[in-house]
């Protein structure tokens, strides 16, 4: 157990805001306009989608200003916005795919890439459901607890385990067969 | 070794139980903290292959983290979102302030909505009940209505000033010597092109009136005083309208033909 962290950046909170005891939306929106369009790309998979996100995205930050309490959770709260925002939009064009996805539990690939590719990144991505994708994102983007996924959720921890295991063992074996193609 | 094979399975399912665990974690630091991953911890211990996968995945999960991170982000991104939240505010404040003039607007407006009618029909019906020759300027083309809906709502209303010998007037655009009307305020305005002034007040006994006064130096054909009878009656409210020098009045009273009487002074002939 003495092995250093490896990715995590610490906390959800985060220093840009600590100057700003009461930021405004226009320092938000200075501040956080690439986080919450990166996630929103990453959820929607398109670019426009997620400029179209991440405009509502502030445009209901602007509305709830006042519900943000802790400036330093300034992004964690952003980035929460844009995905309750993601799956309401989802809700209404078809519902979230809840069950799990046919991926088995395989054993790591002990070889890391060096690089990843990114078209087959995104292509991993889209071929998840939303259930599984967003599970995976909560992880790696909004950095969350499997605990918190959870009560965020409504789901039981056993869920969010499930979902998010097989999730990453779906992104690693696409990844690495894009690899593979292209060494080949 | 009969037994051993016989564990394998068990072992395999428990070996998936502790990766999938291991894979909820960010850091050795979450996973050392977790109380619930005490039974993982020990095994890890005394687990090389464990502790070795743990190292894998967190390898590959920063490769991920720093790959899902490498998004592009549009160039103007910021402006543009900063341009929607600036209109969206000074949408709101609009519509706030339309909701707010809104409320009042829709009251005055169907208040003066009756107004104006009467007023276009009190215009149209002299025209027709006279028989007169079509007018040279046709007032139902001035759409009092519409105007006296606009001077309503658009309108600067000043109190109506009171001259020393107690006369109301506005200079130029004076109340017909014919009536007893007492103005409480009046906007100015033009309609049709023309000056315009418009009274509003109530009767004594609370009939609320408008009284549209308007320059018209051409003869109209009118009545060249207020007639006795209102010209137009319907339900609730009577009017009528006529031209005394170069001024064209629209008379129209929240009231019975009775109540108009009362505001016109005896000894003026009938319509």
């Amino acid at each position: 157990m003495s092995r250093k962290r490896v990715f995590m950046k610490g906390d959800r909170s985060d220093g840009r805001m600590e100057r700003c005891p009461e930021p405004t939306i226009d320092q938000l929106v200075a501040h956080y306009h690439g986080d919450v369009y990166r996630y929103a790309f990453r959820l929607s998979g398109r670019v426009q989608d997620a400029e179209d996100l991440c405009q509502q995205v502030f445009l209901i930050a602007q509305q709830r200003l006042n519900q943000l309490r802790d400036p330093r959770s300034a992004r964690a709260w952003l980035l929460a916005i844009t995905r309750s925002q993601y799956c309401r939009l989802c809700r209404r064009k078809r519902p979230i795919l809840a069950e799990d996805s046919e991926v088995a539990l395989d054993a790591i690939a002990e070889e890391v890439p060096e690089e990843i590719d990114a078209e087959a990144l995104e292509l991993a991505l889209a071929s998840l459901d939303n259930a599984h994708r967003t599970v995976l994102l909560m992880f790696y983007i909004e950095q969350m607890s499997y605990r918190s996924m959870a009560e965020e959720l409504g789901v039981p921890i056993g869920t969010v385990m499930s979902r998010l295991s097989r999730a990453k063992a779906r992104l690693r074996q696409m990844v690495l067969s894009s690899e593979l193609a292209h060494g080949s | 070794m009969a037994a051993n094979e016989s564990n394998e399975p068990i072992k395999s399912r428990l070996d998936v139980a502790w990766s999938t665990q291991m894979e909820m974690y960010h850091s050795v630091e979450e996973l050392a903290a977790d109380p619930a991953a005490a039974a993982l911890r020990e095994t890890m211990a005394g687990r090389e292959d464990l502790s070795e996968r743990f190292d894998c995945q967190m390898r590959w999960d920063a490769m991920l983290f720093d790959a899902l991170h490498d998004v592009e982000v549009p160039e103007g991104l910021a402006g543009r979102v900063l341009d929607r939240l600036h209109a969206s505010v000074e949408c709101r404040a609009a519509g706030k302030s339309r909701v707010g003039v809104g409320a009042d607007a829709v009251r005055r407006s169907r208040r003066w909505w009756l107004v104006a009618t009467s007023a276009a029909a009190v215009v149209g019906a002299a025209a027709v009940t006279l028989r007169l020759i079509p007018w040279r300027t046709d007032l139902s083309a001035w759409k009092v209505g519409d105007w006296l809906d606009a001077m309503e709502r658009r309108g600067r209303w000043r109190a109506h000033r009171t001259l020393a010998d107690g006369t109301r007037i506005v200079r130029g655009f004076p109340i017909d010597q014919g009536l007893r009307l007492t103005p409480r305020k009046f906007v100015r305005g033009k309609l049709g092109g023309r000056p315009a002034v418009l009274y509003q007040g109530a009767t004594a006994s609370g009939h609320a009136w408008a009284l549209a006064v308007v320059r018209v130096d051409e003869p109209l054909p009118l009545p060249s005083l207020p007639p006795q009878v209102p010209v137009q009656a319907s339900s609730g409210s009577c009017g009528a309208a006529w031209q005394n020098g170069g001024l064209v009045y629209v008379l129209r009273l929240r009231g019975t033909p009775a109540d108009y009487r009362s505001l016109v002074k005896p000894g003026i002939p009938l319509a």
